[in-house]
C-alpha cells in the first residue's frame, strides 16, 4: 500500500511538466465551463473530448480528461448558485440552498464554500481511492469466470434498482437493452456477426463514444432549446466568508458527506447526481443547520458539492480495478481509455501498473486546480452563462457530429450517432434511465463470453455459477438489489406513480 | 406529458421492446441453429445463448411495464385521440423534429456533398435561423466554429474530413 503512495508521489511529480499542468489546467476550466452551461454535463463533455485527445499521450488524455471530469463536478453549482439552473444534475441539489443565498447578496460565499468543499470531497475520494485500489486489484485477481459473470449482472442490477427508484424494472429494461446493444458485432467465441445487418461497419460493434454522443448530446441540445429562458444572474456580493474557520467547524459533517459520496460512486453506474441529493437529504437530517435548509444556508451547498466530488474517487475506483464504472461519466472514461489501448479491470495493475498512480495524481492535481480555477473563472462565468442557448447547441450539435466522425473517419458512426439521440430523446422522456443503458454497453461482452465460458467448462451445467465463495457474495448482493425495491414497494404501493 | 397520455407511451415503448425482444430471439435461433446442427456448437455456448437469454427477459419485463402502465390509465385508444394530435404539436415536439430535421440534413446530405467547412456553415446558420437568432454575431461564430473544427481535427489530428 506505501508502495501505491510512493509511486503516486513520483506521478505527482510527472504531472507538474508545464505541458502536463497546461492540459490539466485546460481541462479544467473546460470542465467548470461546461459544468455551468445548462445542457451540458460530465458524460457529454468527455465524450466530446475523447476525440481531441486521440492525437496526444495516454498520459496526456487522462490528465485532460479527469480534469475535466472533476471541473465539471463543481462547475454545475456555480449555475445553480447565480441563475437557479443547476448547470449538470449533480448540481440540482445545490440549488436548493445555493440561490436562496445568492438572493441574500451571499453568492461569492456560496461559491466559494462549493468550491472548497469540492476540493475537500476530491481530497477524501482520492484516499478512498488509493487506499482500497490495491485491495480490490488483489481481490479481483482471485476472480474467474464465474464472478465476471456475476459482477456484470451485479453491476446492471444495483444500477438499475438506484437508477429508477420509482420503478426498477424500468432501471432493469435499460440494462437489457445496453446489453442487447453490446451484442451487436462479432461475438467472441465462434466468431459470428451478430445483428449487424450485413453492415461491414458494425461488425467491431457499436462505437460506444458516438453512440454515447447521440444518447446524452442530442436530448440535451432539445431539452435546452425547448426550454429556453432569459438568464437572469444574481450579484456575486462579498466574499467575506472565514473559509479555513469553516472547513475546521464542518470537519465532521463534511467528511460525513465524503463517505456518502464514495460509497455511492462506488456503486455501479449509480454516480454523482444519487450521491448529491442523499449528501443533501443526510444534512438536512443530521446538520444543526437541516431544519433551515431550502432558506439558504451554507450546509445546503457544502452537502452535494462535497458528495459529488468524492463521488469521482469512488466511481473510478470499480471502474479500474474490476472494469466495472461506477458512474456515467466514468462509463465514457472507460471507453476513452479503451480508445488509447488500456484495458480498465483487474489486468489494468499488471499490464499498465502506471495508470491507477496516475489517476490518483490526476485527482490530486484536479484538487488544487479547482480552487485555482475555480477563482479565477468565478467572475467571467457571469458573462458566460450569458451565451445564448442557440449558439451553443448548434456549437454542440456539430461538435457531437464532428467527434463520432473522427472515431473511424466514418459517416455510418454520424447516422448511428443520430439514431442514438433519437433513443436517448425517447429513453429520456419514458423516464428510462441512461446510465444502466451505458453499462449494459460496457458490460455486455464481459457478461456474454463469461456466461458461455462457465458453461461450457461446466459441460453445460449451471452449478460452476454458484459453487465458489465469491460468486455467492455476488449473488447475494445482486438478490439484494432485486428484492430490496420489491421490499419498498410492498411497503409503499404508490411508488412507481412518478411521470417525467 | 400528462398522466394517461405518459402511461399510454409506456404501452407502445413496452410493445417496441417486446417486438425487439422477439426479433432478437428469432434472429438468434437463426444464426445459432446451423452451427448446433453442424456440431460446432452446443445449445449454451453458441452465439444466440446471450441474446436469447437478454430477449427473453426484456418481453418479461415489457410485459410488465405495459401491464402496469394499463392498470394506471394507459391505453393505445390515446394514440387516435385529440390530446394526442396535441401533444405532436407542442413545443416540445416541434423542437425535436427540427433539431432532428437539421441533423438528418447534416449527416445525410450536407456531409457527404459538399466540404466539411461549408457544411458546416451552413448547418449552423441554418440552426440559429430555425431557432430564431440571426445576427451578425450567428454568422461570425459558424465561419469561427467551422475552420476551427476545420484546423484542429483535420491538419492537428489528420482526421480525413468529408
Amino acid at each position: 500500500m506505501f508502495e501505491q503512495f510512493a509511486i503516486l508521489g513520483r506521478e505527482f511529480v510527472t504531472l507538474l511538466s508545464p505541458m502536463n499542468l497546461l492540459l490539466q489546467f485546460l481541462g479544467m476550466a473546460l470542465g467548470v465551463i461546461m459544468g455551468a452551461l445548462p445542457g451540458l454535463n460530465a458524460t457529454l463533455g468527455i465524450a466530446l473530448l475523447t476525440p481531441l485527445t486521440f492525437a496526444v499521450p495516454t498520459q496526456y488524455a487522462l490528465a485532460v480528461l479527469m480534469a475535466l471530469y472533476i471541473g465539471v463536478m463543481f462547475g454545475g453549482s456555480i449555475s445553480a448558485i447565480l441563475i437557479n439552473i443547476p448547470g449538470t444534475g449533480s448540481a440540482a441539489a445545490t440549488l436548493l440552498d445555493g440561490y436562496p443565498l445568492a438572493k441574500k447578496g451571499q453568492a461569492a460565499n456560496a461559491i466559494m464554500v462549493s468550491r472548497w468543499t469540492s476540493a475537500v470531497g476530491n481530497f477524501w475520494g482520492l484516499l478512498f481511492f488509493l487506499l482500497c485500489a490495491p485491495i480490490l486489484s488483489a481481490l479481483a485477481l482471485n476472480f474467474s469466470s464465474p464472478e465476471y459473470f456475476w459482477l456484470g449482472i451485479m453491476g446492471i442490477a444495483v444500477c438499475g434498482s438506484f437508477a429508477s427508484p420509482d420503478m426498477p424494472v424500468r432501471g432493469w429494461i435499460s440494462g437489457l437493452i445496453g446489453l442487447l446493444i453490446a451484442f451487436i458485432g462479432i461475438e467472441d467465441i465462434h466468431a459470428v456477426a451478430r445483428f449487424t445487418f450485413g453492415r461491414p461497419e458494425l461488425f467491431t460493434g457499436v462505437e460506444l463514444i458516438s453512440a454515447m454522443m447521440g444518447f446524452f448530446g442530442i436530448p440535451a441540445v432539445i431539452s435546452a432549446l425547448h426550454t429556453r429562458q432569459e438568464v437572469v444572474t444574481e450579484q456575486l456580493g462579498k466574499q467575506d466568508l472565514p473559509i479555513w474557520k469553516y472547513l475546521k467547524d464542518e470537519f465532521y459533517h463534511i467528511f460525513r458527506w465524503s463517505a456518502i459520496g464514495v460509497w455511492i460512486g462506488a456503486l455501479p453506474g449509480v454516480g454523482e447526481n444519487v450521491a448529491s441529493f442523499l449528501a443533501y437529504a443526510d444534512a438536512k437530517k443530521n446538520h444543526p443547520d437541516g431544519p433551515k435548509m431550502g432558506t439558504g444556508v451554507y450546509a445546503g451547498v457544502a452537502a452535494p458539492e462535497t458528495a459529488n466530488n468524492s463521488a469521482i474517487g469512488g466511481a473510478a475506483l470499480p471502474m479500474l480495478t474490476l472494469g466495472i464504472p461506477g458512474s456515467p461519466p466514468a462509463a465514457v472514461l472507460m471507453g476513452a481509455l479503451m480508445l488509447h489501448g488500456l484495458r480498465p479491470g483487474p489486468l489494468l495493475p499488471v499490464e499498465n501498473p502506471e495508470v491507477i498512480p496516475q489517476i490518483g495524481a490526476t485527482i490530486f492535481v484536479g484538487t488544487i486546480l479547482t480552487l485555482i480555477v475555480g477563482a479565477l473563472l468565478t467572475r467571467p462565468m457571469i458573462n458566460i452563462l450569458k451565451v445564448r442557448p442557440e449558439i451553443l447547441m448548434a456549437l454542440v450539435s456539430v461538435l457531437v457530429v464532428i467527434g463520432s466522425y473522427s472515431m473511424k473517419s466514418s459517416i455510418f458512426d454520424v447516422k448511428v450517432m443520430i439514431l442514438f439521440g433519437i433513443l436517448g430523446f425517447i429513453c429520456d422522456k419514458l423516464d428510462y434511465n441512461p446510465a444502466p443503458i451505458v453499462l449494459g454497453m460496457i458490460l455486455g461482452p464481459m457478461i456474454d463470453f463469461n456466461l458461455r465460458r462457465t458453461l461450457m467448462l461446466n459441460s453445460g451445467n449451471p452449478i460452476g455459477f454458484f459453487n465458489r465463495p465469491l460468486s455467492l457474495v455476488l449473488i447475494g448482493i445482486i438478490v439484494l438489489s432485486f428484492v430490496g425495491p420489491i421490499i419498498k414497494k410492498f411497503k409503499d404501493p404508490q411508488a412507481g406513480e412518478t411521470v417525467a | 406529458m400528462e398522466k394517461k397520455g405518459w402511461y399510454s407511451c409506456q404501452i407502445l415503448f413496452s410493445f417496441f421492446l417486446i417486438l425487439v425482444g422477439l426479433y432478437v430471439i428469432f434472429n438468434s435461433v437463426r444464426y445459432s441453429m446451423p452451427l448446433i446442427k453442424a456440431g460446432d456448437a452446443t445449445y449454451v455456448d453458441a452465439p444466440g445463448f446471450s441474446p436469447v437469454v437478454c430477449g427473453g427477459l426484456l418481453i418479461i419485463l415489457s410485459l410488465y411495464v405495459a401491464y402496469g402502465s394499463w392498470k394506471r390509465g394507459g391505453t393505445l385508444r390515446y394514440f387516435f385521440s385529440a390530446e394526442m394530435f396535441a401533444a405532436l404539436k407542442s413545443k416540445e415536439a416541434l423542437t425535436f423534429y427540427k433539431v432532428f430535421t437539421l441533423m438528418f440534413l447534416y449527416g445525410f446530405v450536407l456531409l457527404p456533398s459538399l466540404p466539411y467547412w461549408l457544411s458546416t456553415i451552413l448547418f449552423m446558420l441554418a440552426f440559429m435561423i430555425t431557432f430564431k437568432y440571426f445576427t451578425w454575431k450567428a454568422v461570425a461564430v459558424s465561419v469561427l466554429t467551422s475552420f476551427t473544427l476545420y484546423y484542429v481535427f483535420g491538419t492537428l489530428f489528420s482526421v480525413a474530413l468529408p
